[in-house]
């Protein structure tokens, strides 16, 4: 264990209240890359995890604006526009359906939101699994066998080598502190 | 009480005004009918609420369901405040409804829809039939909207559909409110399986009666004008008062602290997400509505865009399209981007002030389908404003003194801890 590089401190808990004090504790100590695992979602875990709102809305809002003027020009440009000096492959059709102007707005709504709502979505979709890291094919934890029973019937708290707080025998006597039924290093091969 | 009072100062102050402006008795009438609609989307709107719950079977929502419960129940109200305009139509004044006046000779009603039409010196597209009359043609306007609507749009059918549809509405709002407040005492499980039973069959019968009566109490103003979305439309505004009202009470409950503590923040986010959802799709409807008419583009469809405004081709144009433009900013931009924000929906203060913003706005809504109908130009006096005083007014008054002879909440409701308990999720 000396020379491998560990990957993370995982701390054992048997039931929910334990592992919401444990969470708090680890939050007020100052950790930051730490996580909780559980084999079901913990309704407002994200207090005493101490979890700041999440940038997905903006994200998703960025997209939408894209998506917006993305469409805009689609149908200004497809139907609506000859520019001089651009190659004939590329030149709008200039559809007249109706007698209707060749480029107005009632007509074009339907198109920019449903391209707002399809970049939204995608973005949403997307900006989601680039937060979470996904999709991950292998995480370092599963090589541990007592963190199996994270889908089953016990509670993880997770600290990542990489905190600046993490030093092996000082977490580990913290994570004891609070109570854990067991604490392991995982190691990353 | 102070609500007698305000809604006396309101009849008054609309009388006297009414006295000095054109066509008083009608514009008092067109303004007691947007105020009328008003209030009933309001109960509409509680209704949809109360339903859907039921429907979905909905534990998050027991906490503040009495409210709506108690909205839902004042169309009994409505159904009061409805009486003077089914005495118009009674009477066949043609006040609120061209169609409606007895002397239907063409030569009447002809002369009656002449003065509907904006008169700003323009034609507009439902005048061309009028325009045919001088060239020879004997098609005019006026005949032909009533041979199109007189089977449909005549005062004892009117009459009757109303007593049907008020019969609707009160009984599902009797049954929702009873059985429920009979649960404050008995916690009986059944009295929820019984009323999830026929949210089913209530939920059909309130889609079919509101969309017969936005037909009948908004659409047959232009008696020759007809959009399918119609109903769907007047029910947007519906779903936006009621849970606009419903929200209100929830705010102004927590905010002078007088039943502290027992809303969530969750479920004031939850109904301002709700709030959200249907403000948008206000939007969603309206511009369906407006694009396919703009799309199809026949005289007869377009004409009534045109009376409101809506059309921007030379000489067609009049001041109503200032309100259209209004309520699409007013009604959908601002409060669309205002309240998107969940801290906004958390924020009490601010969230008071959307939502009465969001109900002053879906006044004029209403306002901008019924008043342009008669007045070429946009205008607004202290007869409209008086008479949607005093209709809030005596509209709160019935609803304070059924909310004050039962239980603020559902306290029998077996899901009430759920609701009680709920907090964020993520």
């Amino acid at each position: 264990m000396t020379d491998i590089k560990p990957f993370a401190m995982i701390a054992e808990f048997e039931d929910v209240g334990a592992i919401v004090k444990a969470a708090e504790s680890v939050r007020d100590e100052g950790y930051l890359h730490w996580d909780v695992h559980s084999p079901m979602p913990i309704h407002g875990i994200n207090v005493p995890m101490g979890l700041r709102p999440t940038i997905l809305p903006w994200i998703t809002l960025v997209h939408g604006i894209v998506g917006l003027l993305v469409g805009l020009l689609l149908v200004w440009w497809i139907n609506a526009k000859t520019v001089t000096g651009v190659p004939t492959p590329f030149q709008g059709y200039e559809y007249l359906v109706s007698g209707k102007p060749l480029f107005s707005l009632p007509a074009n709504i339907p198109i920019l939101f449903e391209l707002t709502v399809l970049f939204a979505a995608i973005g949403t979709l997307l900006g989601m699994l680039g937060l979470n890291k996904l999709p991950m094919l292998h995480n370092p934890l599963f090589q541990s066998d007592r963190f199996r029973r994270v889908t089953a019937d016990r509670f993880f708290i997770v600290i990542e080598a990489d905190d600046p707080k993490f030093e092996v025998d000082e977490t580990q006597n913290f994570l004891n502190s609070l109570g854990a039924s067991a604490v392991e290093v995982v190691t990353d091969d | 009480m102070i609500l007698v009072g305000i809604a006396l100062v309101g009849a008054v102050a609309a009388f006297i005004n009414s006295l000095f402006v054109e066509n008083s008795m009608q514009r008092f009438m067109q303004g007691y009918l947007v105020a009328f609609a008003f209030v009933l989307s309001i109960s509409l709107g509680s209704l949809f609420f109360v339903l859907v719950q039921h429907l979905m079977r909905a534990g998050w929502s027991v906490v503040v369901r009495r409210f709506s419960e108690v909205l839902c129940l004042n169309i009994l109200v409505t159904g009061l405040l409805f009486l003077p305009v089914a005495w118009s139509v009674w009477n066949g004044d043609g006040l609120i409804y061209s169609w409606s006046q007895s002397t239907t000779t063409t030569s009447a009603s002809h002369a009656n829809l002449e003065s509907a039409v904006p008169q700003n010196h323009t034609v507009s597209l439902v005048s061309e039939s009028a325009n045919k009359k001088t060239n020879g043609s004997d098609q005019t306007h006026g005949e032909r909207e009533h041979s199109v609507s007189k089977p449909f749009l005549n005062r004892s059918r009117f009459l009757i559909t109303w007593g049907v549809l008020f019969a609707i509405w009160i009984g599902l709002g009797v049954f929702y409110y009873r059985c429920s407040v009979m649960q404050d005492r008995s916690g009986d499980v059944n009295l929820t399986r019984k009323m999830e039973w026929w949210s089913g069959i209530a939920t059909i019968l309130f889609g079919f009666s509101l969309t017969l009566g936005a037909f009948d109490l908004l659409m047959s103003l232009d008696p020759a004008w007809y959009s399918t979305i119609f109903g769907v439309y007047y029910f947007s505004g519906c779903a936006v008062a009621g849970l606009a009202s419903l929200l209100l009470i929830v705010l102004l409950l927590k905010r002078f602290q007088i039943v502290p503590s027992v809303f969530s923040d969750e479920v004031q986010r939850d109904l301002g997400r709700l709030l959200f959802a249907f403000v948008f799709f206000w939007a969603y409807i309206g511009f369906s509505q407006y694009m396919l008419l703009w799309y199809a583009n026949m005289p007869e469809t377009t004409g009534w865009l045109v009376n409101r405004g809506m059309s921007t081709a030379t000489g067609y144009t009049n001041s109503w399209g200032w309100l259209a433009i209004f309520l699409l900013v007013a009604h959908f931009f601002i409060p669309f981007s205002g309240f998107m924000s969940r801290h906004v929906k958390s924020n009490s203060k601010i969230m008071i002030f959307w939502v009465v913003w969001l109900l002053v706005i879906h006044y004029f809504d209403l306002y901008w389908i019924v008043i342009p109908q008669s007045n070429p130009n946009l205008t607004i006096s202290f007869v409209e404003i008086g008479t949607a005083v005093f209709v809030i007014s005596i509209y709160c008054l019935a609803a304070w003194w059924i909310a004050t002879r039962a239980n603020l909440f559902a306290v029998g409701d077996p899901r009430i801890n759920e609701s009680l308990s709920r907090q964020a999720m993520y």
